[in-house]
């Protein structure tokens, strides 16, 4: 009953020759204008031919939406040098009584480095033999094809099928002449996707597929017709120079259509992923921010360390190191992100609000390093550098005042009013 | 000792304990937020209202390892009163972390055990709910529904590049039910339902325990594949112990579900630019025979500065059960992918595709929903100026004939000066031949006293019965879409204010339809000690 009703459409409403491709990596059996390259390809379209890399051979089969009639298959061989590629294959589709069969020779040429062209010659052959029907008629066509590349990252492209057809009344009541246009983008290595809208004889119909190579020898791909809600995937496992690929696709009303393949390639790479970073270190253990050691410190990502030592110092001269603080010894934010996500202890800057009058009222009362810390923590506020800031607060407390004041009046690196600030803030 | 007494001393005596003990040891060291606020807000889930809420709260942080949080929420509109409360100690001995209170789960991508979250009734607000989280979070908005009461510890070892952890919770959330289910021993509802029935009211008089125990065991290893096995049991008790069946009218058999069990394997490979991840599960439902199912998500993404491409999906089988899931509780078959591009540092273009197919029908139907909803966006983004368009379309595949709905939008916001911000937006809604318009306009002054200053105009035009999801511009920091069922127009102002991690913030809006006016408030503050 459903080949029947496959077989009826195909032949009533669509024409002969709208099963483009049994083969996995096509996704969807009708034509689309650009698809990905990234591993080796039987190409849909001859505008891709200069991208092929040698010679390869193919051979696939499949069979349409699980009926047991119906079968698909197909031989390719390609092979590409240069600016140029040629790809000769034989397509079949259909059952015992019906049967298409599709032989095709294409050339391809890189008219520009941005620009690629092909063209196809194809011999169409429909054989129906059924009790009502007896028919072996042959038809010739060509297709072109143009592919544009303005950046390296995205390509249009566009194919014209059954050129003949379209100006020939006999070839197109067989076999529409589709066109598709389409957009690759492959924004990294290993990794495509394309959109292709195809003008077929059931209408417009959008395809979106995208394609993953997680490793030098395994790819993945997946798609989905917007208009009948189709989904399509397949992946490839490649060794040595042999290629084995396995498709799927998912169609609510016909149901699933499985195929597979072989690829020989004499250049058989599959361009694999980029990877990247760590979103972030899970495994790092949190270093108590009190009594982390400098070595502690120097393990926490992207911390330098000159940071790691200033945070360090910043604990001896000062006391608990808080928010605040990080910003004051010259972190930059991302130092600061990772400190905090690394560390824990952290003293909240929120927290000395009102301290500080509190410090002042008891600190002539309070030791040397209390002082020493509270006036580091003045010049700081008063945008002393942290060295600097540490060097003064130290002298001032010395018992060598008169070294504190020569030192200040004959240092370059500060201008008067620093100076001024400096002196004002370290004789409180 | 009853379990009622059991709280009313023990607990507050804990607390006490708890607070006072660590502020004495840890002296400045610490950290108190305060806040309260009225906002109206969507609180039941499963209905669409949102309610007048004020909520009240307090957190106290020591030392980065000790967390007390409270937060008491009164929903004006019903004068329903409820708390959330709840105690995390983390790295004790460096090596456990621990919560009791009011708390969430979360493992793998949520597909079995997730926090749900509130979807209105906007044909577009369907998004998948397919990540992954923290495994612990604290529920700290007031409203217990939607959380676990009880335990949880996480006991992680680190090991140079692996990282492992083993959480074992516990959870009894106090429900009520009739007397005559009680003395039954069955509830007609199911679990979710009975989530809502916080209090005795009405013939809800008699307590029974929802309980859920079980846990996860997972690890990371180098600090780039996550690999996290979890089971749990969901059971309904009396107080006594008895057993209590719940979804009596289900098709399970025997009367009603006496016990489920989930199980999932969840494992993911991530770093800063590609993600993937798969996590089959199994849903086992004991009633008289035992009905076992199945389910899977999955997920793949790879972000880079020329894309962001993303595809989540889940499959179950048709008697798969999540009740915990922070997607639907329900066995569907849903996708979603997005990829946008950037051409330039500036602009953003891209697709949104979310498939939506349920795999039983609804109560008294024999045919099952789906739907395909469809965005095409675009976008310029600058330090000055940012413009953004969107087009969208939703089908819906039904027994009932409904037609596609259609939605397109276009907003504008550019600085007049550089303490003036001022945003336009239009968008339009088509279904059934009839066409919805909204306009709106926006303006906001940002003062150097951190203060900022919006006031916003909204028109809505509604042609046909078919309501148009909104918002009056400038947006509640609550933001829920209300439901416009006739033309109206508003206008609000919105005061905020902001230093360090203080705030505050207030809203006051009017709206004038064919029915009359209403007017809104809002308000919100934090304060951190």
């Amino acid at each position: 009953m459903k080949i029947g009703i496959i077989l009826y459409s195909l032949l009533v409403f669509h024409g002969a020759f709208e099963y483009k491709s049994g083969n996995p990596g096509s996704l969807f059996p009708w034509q689309i204008a650009v698809h990905d390259c990234t591993s080796p390809a039987v190409m849909g379209t001859p505008a891709l031919l200069p991208l092929a890399d040698g010679l390869l051979l193919n051979s696939s089969a499949g069979r349409p939406y699980s009926e047991e009639a119906l079968s698909t298959g197909s031989l390719t061989v390609q092979y590409g040098y240069g600016d140029y590629g040629l790809q000769g294959s034989w397509n079949s589709f259909g059952a015992d009584f019906y049967r298409e069969h599709t032989f095709s020779l294409m050339g391809g040429y890189s008219i520009l480095p941005f620009l690629q062209a092909g063209i196809s010659g194809n011999i169409y052959m429909l054989k129906i033999d059924t009790d009502e029907l007896s028919l072996d008629e042959k038809y010739a066509d060509t297709d072109i094809a143009f592919i544009i590349t303005p950046f390296p990252w995205i390509s249009g492209a566009f194919i014209q099928k059954g050129v003949i057809s379209l100006f020939s009344r006999q070839n197109s009541s067989v076999i529409y002449p589709e066109r598709s246009a389409g957009i690759l983008l492959k924004p990294g290595r290993g990794f495509s996707l394309a959109w292709n809208i195809t003008d077929t004889a059931a209408g417009k119909v959008n395809t979106f597929a995208a394609t993953i190579n997680p490793a030098p020898f395994f790819s993945i791909s997946g798609g989905y017709c917007r208009e009948n809600s189709s989904l399509a995937a397949s992946f490839g496992v490649s060794a040595a120079e042999l290629l084995v690929s396995y498709g799927l696709r998912f169609h609510p009303f016909l149901g699933y259509t499985h195929s597979l393949g072989i690829t020989f390639a004499l250049n058989l790479q599959i361009e694999s992923l980029d990877y990247g970073k760590p979103l972030f270190r899970r495994n790092k253990k949190r270093i108590n921010i009190k009594s982390a050691s400098p070595d502690d410190l120097k393990e926490i990502d992207g911390l330098t360390a000159l940071s790691a030592e200033r945070v360090i110092l910043y604990r001896e001269k000062i006391g608990p190191v808080n928010e605040k603080a990080l910003v004051q010894i010259g972190l930059t934010g991302e130092e600061i992100k990772n400190f905090e996500s690394s560390v824990y202890g952290l003293e909240r800057s929120g927290n000395n609000r009102g301290k500080e009058k509190e410090y002042k009222k008891f600190r002539k009362k309070a030791p040397r390093r209390e002082r020493i810390k509270h006036k580091f923590r003045s010049l700081i506020s008063g945008g002393i550098k942290a060295y600097t800031a540490i060097t003064y607060s130290e002298l001032s407390e010395s018992a060598e005042r008169e070294l504190f004041y020569r030192k200040l009046n004959d240092d370059s690196s500060l201008t008067d009013e620093q100076k001024k600030f400096i002196k004002t803030t370290c004789s409180e | 000792m009853h379990v009622k007494h059991l709280i009313s001393t023990f607990i507050p005596s804990a607390l006490l304990i708890a607070i006072l003990c660590p502020a004495v040891l840890y002296g400045n060291n610490y950290e108190l937020l305060v806040k309260s606020g009225v906002s109206r807000e969507v609180l039941d889930y499963e209905g669409d209202s949102a309610d007048l809420t004020a909520r009240g709260g307090t957190s106290l942080n020591l030392a980065d390892s000790f967390n007390f949080n409270f937060t008491a929420l009164r929903n004006i509109d019903t004068g329903s009163s409820s708390c959330t409360w709840n105690i995390a100690v983390k790295n004790i001995s460096g090596s456990l972390d621990f919560i009791s209170g009011n708390y969430s789960l979360h493992f793998g991508s949520g597909l079995m055990m997730g926090r749900p979250s509130y979807r209105s009734s906007d044909p577009f607000s369907k998004k998948i709910s397919i990540a992954k989280d923290r495994s612990i979070s604290p529920s700290n908005g007031g409203n217990p529904q939607y959380s676990l009461f009880g335990t949880a510890f996480d006991l992680h070892k680190i090991f140079e590049d692996l990282r492992i952890d083993i959480i074992p919770f516990y959870s009894v959330q106090r429900r009520f039910i009739s007397r005559d289910s009680f003395d039954a021993g069955a509830v007609d509802s199911s679990l979710f339902s009975l989530n809502t029935k916080l209090e005795k009211s009405g013939n809800n008089t008699e307590p029974v325990n929802i309980i859920n125990c079980g846990g996860a065991f997972g690890f990371n290893v180098s600090d780039f594949f996550c690999f996290q096995a979890y089971c749990f049991e969901t059971d309904l008790k009396g107080d006594s112990g008895k057993d209590i069946l719940w979804d009596r009218d289900k098709d399970y058999g025997g009367g009603g579900i006496d016990l489920i069990r989930n199980s999932g394997f969840f494992a993911e490979y991530a770093d800063n630019s590609i993600f993937l991840f798969i996590e089959p599960a199994v849903s086992s439902i004991s009633s008289n025979h035992t009905v076992t199912d199945y389910a899977m998500s999955f997920g793949t993404g790879i972000r880079n500065s020329i894309v962001n491409f993303k595809l989540c999906g889940k499959n179950s089988g048709k008697d798969f059960h999540s009740e915990y899931s922070s997607g639907s509780r329900t066995p569907e078959r849903i996708w979603e992918t997005r990829c946008a591009v950037f051409p330039f540092k500036f602009t953003e273009t891209g697709f949104t595709v979310y498939s939506e197919k349920d795999l039983t029908p609804a109560y008294n139907r024999d045919y099952t929903d789906g739907s395909v909803q469809e965005e095409f966006f675009a976008g310029i983004k600058t330090e000055t100026i940012d413009i953004s368009f969107n087009l969208k379309r939703k089908e819906h595949y039904s027994d009932s004939r409904q037609d596609p709905v259609e939605r397109g939008y276009l907003s504008s916001g550019f600085f007049l000066t550089e303490r003036t911000y001022f945003k336009i937006r239009t968008s339009a809604q088509k279904m059934s031949g009839n066409i919805s318009f909204l306009y709106s306009g926006e303006m906001k002054i940002f003062s150097p006293e951190n203060i900022t200053i919006s006031i916003g105009y909204t028109e809505i035009r509604i042609t046909g019965d078919v309501p148009y999801y909104a918002v009056i511009s400038p947006a509640s920091e609550n933001s829920s879409l209300t439901c416009f069922k006739e033309t109206a127009r508003g206008g609000s102002i919105n005061v905020k204010y902001k230093k360090e991690r203080d705030s505050f913030y207030a809203r006051f809006t009017v709206i004038k339809t064919g029915s009359g006016f209403r007017g809104d408030a809002e308000s919100a503050m934090t304060l951190f000690f």
